[in-house]
């Protein structure tokens, strides 16, 4: 066998034995009452104590970011901490674990595992349109930011916005539909179900509950946009001339429309 | 030339970042990862230093970094124009799309781990280019059980990879008050092999019931943590880029941020000022 094919060789198994130790150590480090299984392999001097310590610790600082996380639909639950403490059991954090991914499992964990009223069905899915509203401003940060700064003029475009002809009208790139069941999130004139859309309002998640004439609305600027109100007002088949600048402008003091 | 001086950005520290005595910043990414932030995350602050710290790259798993990670990681470094980035010599995962324990252990110091670790940051160096990377030294809970010294591993990686050296001064001290080495002689060691350095300082506390020191972020950087300080930019003259303190609860008030941001200037500008010890090169 050629040397340096066998030093290759060699690499490969000291690596996959490498990796055979760490998957092991994970695998035992990542859940309570497993840590005994590490005790093999620590060092002279260390105990499997401190190993439990260290395990507690990093399980305690889940649970802590899972009730910051899931704060709000923690209020359509009784007894919410133990839930989580349930679903921290049931397995560990994935990998890269983004900001909100672990909370989000923890929701299809609760629709999949757990029989939810209507009410706490709807907490749940306000909470992951809220979530997929940030995993898209993740995904489009420039077109999210762009967005903004677009946002941060309204106001002086709001004031010549009956004469501006040429004005842009954009439509926010960070939204997201999503259903209520229920008038646990709605006002109380609303009629259940409802179509809610989910966008990013500066740094914040806003909610707009809209008519059906105003999803279509919604729906058809997405196809034109960007164009001008006189573009828009020319192609729509939804609204008059005027219904629609005054839809526009409600939308832009919404954060759902900019100008440029 | 004195380091850049300054902390680790926090919400309870953003106000006294003017401070004279601040010329560095450091970004911890998990913090600046908001996908709904505008504004990028060192704002308006005008610094000559910008770190950004990760967590996650867990060079001490036997894969390679997560791509999607390093490209969230070098936007948040562009954004802020940092000039480093830093992570832990630990593991936090096994593989790649496996487990998470949440925070870095130790890794073995043994001959695989070393390969391992060195492949990695030659990943994550490469990676970053111009941007340079930082390896941490961590505080640890136990050992596991290896064949190279701390030290010696540490050196070793660093002259293999070339990456700098992120010097926790008080992960240091607090190895050694729990597993009873020589601090001074630790940094001694490694510090030769390091081409460029940064450090981080923080207080702790001990824990009487498991007696063990522990590094919490917690409390004000404590004397002997100073004291290993000064020795470690005596050792490190020259080569030292940036200090950081860390802190992350118990936090001070204006007075307290700023008395102890001038203190670390201080001593490093009294150390700059008058060399004793010079910095050898592996």
């Amino acid at each position: 066998m050629r040397a340096d094919f066998r030093d290759k060789t060699m690499k490969k198994m000291a690596n996959e034995t490498y990796q055979r130790q760490i998957v092991r150590l994970v695998k035992a480090m990542s859940r309570a009452e497993d840590e005994a299984a590490v005790a093999n392999d620590l060092a002279a001097g260390s105990d499997a104590a401190c190993v439990k310590m260290f395990v507690d610790g990093n399980l305690e600082k889940r649970r802590d970011k899972l009730e910051h996380q899931l704060e709000f639909v923690a209020e359509a639950f009784e007894e919410f901490d133990e839930l989580i403490r349930e679903y921290i059991r049931s397995g560990s954090s994935l990998a890269y674990d983004t900001a909100e991914s672990d909370g989000e499992r923890m929701l299809l964990w609760l629709t999949e595992t757990k029989s939810l009223s209507p009410e706490q069905l709807d907490y749940i899915t306000c909470q992951r349109a809220r979530h997929a509203v940030e995993d898209l401003a993740r995904k489009s940060r420039l077109k999210h930011v762009r967005f903004q700064e677009l946002c941060s003029l309204t106001d002086r475009w709001l004031l010549e916005f009956d004469s501006s002809a040429d004005l842009q009208v954009y439509l926010n790139p960070i939204r997201v539909w999503s259903r209520f069941e229920t008038l646990a999130l709605l006002d109380e004139d609303s009629t259940p179900p409802a179509n809610v859309l989910f966008y990013a309002a500066g740094e914040e998640v806003g909610t707009a509950v809209l008519e059906l004439e105003g999803q279509a609305l919604i729906n058809e600027l997405a196809d034109y946009q960007p164009c001008t109100l006189a573009e828009w007002v020319t192609l729509t088949s939804q609204a008059e001339p005027a219904e629609l600048i005054e839809t526009c402008r409600d939308l832009a003091e919404m954060g759902l429309v900019a100008f440029g | 030339m004195t380091p850049a001086i300054g902390f680790a950005i926090r919400e309870q520290n953003r106000p006294i970042l003017d401070d004279p005595a601040i010329d560095a910043v450091e970004i911890t990414f998990e913090r600046a990862d908001d996908p709904l932030r505008i504004d990028r995350y060192v704002g308006d602050i005008d610094v000559d230093h910008v770190s950004v710290h990760a967590l996650k790259l867990s060079p001490g798993s036997p894969d390679a970094p997560n791509a999607e990670y390093l490209e969230a990681l070098k936007a948040i470094a562009e954004e802020n124009a940092a000039q480093s980035v830093s992570d832990h010599l630990g593991f936090t995962r096994d593989t790649d799309s496996g487990h998470e324990m949440g925070h870095f252990a130790p890794v073995p110091m043994t001959v695989e781990a070393l390969d391992a670790t060195s492949r990695n940051i030659d990943i994550i160096v490469d990676y970053f280019g111009p941007i340079n990377f930082y390896i941490e030294n961590i505080a640890y809970l136990f050992r596991l059980e290896g064949t190279i010294p701390e030290a010696e591993f540490l050196s070793k990686l660093l002259c293999r990879t070339g990456c700098g050296w992120l010097l926790d001064v008080t992960n240091v001290y607090a190895n050694a008050t729990n597993f009873g080495f020589d601090a001074y002689e630790f940094i001694a060691e490694v510090m030769p092999a390091a081409k460029r350095v940064q450090m981080h300082l923080a207080g702790g506390y001990f824990d009487d019931e498991v007696n063990l020191y522990i590094d919490g972020h917690s409390h004000p950087i404590p004397e002997p943590v100073f004291k290993l300080y000064r020795h470690a930019l005596e050792l490190g003259l020259g080569k030292v880029d940036a200090v950081f303190i860390e802190r992350d609860q118990n936090f001070p008030d204006e007075t307290g941020w700023r008395t102890e941001v001038r203190e670390v200037r201080r001593i490093a500008e009294e150390v700059y000022g008058q060399p004793t010890v010079q910095a050898k090169t592996a």
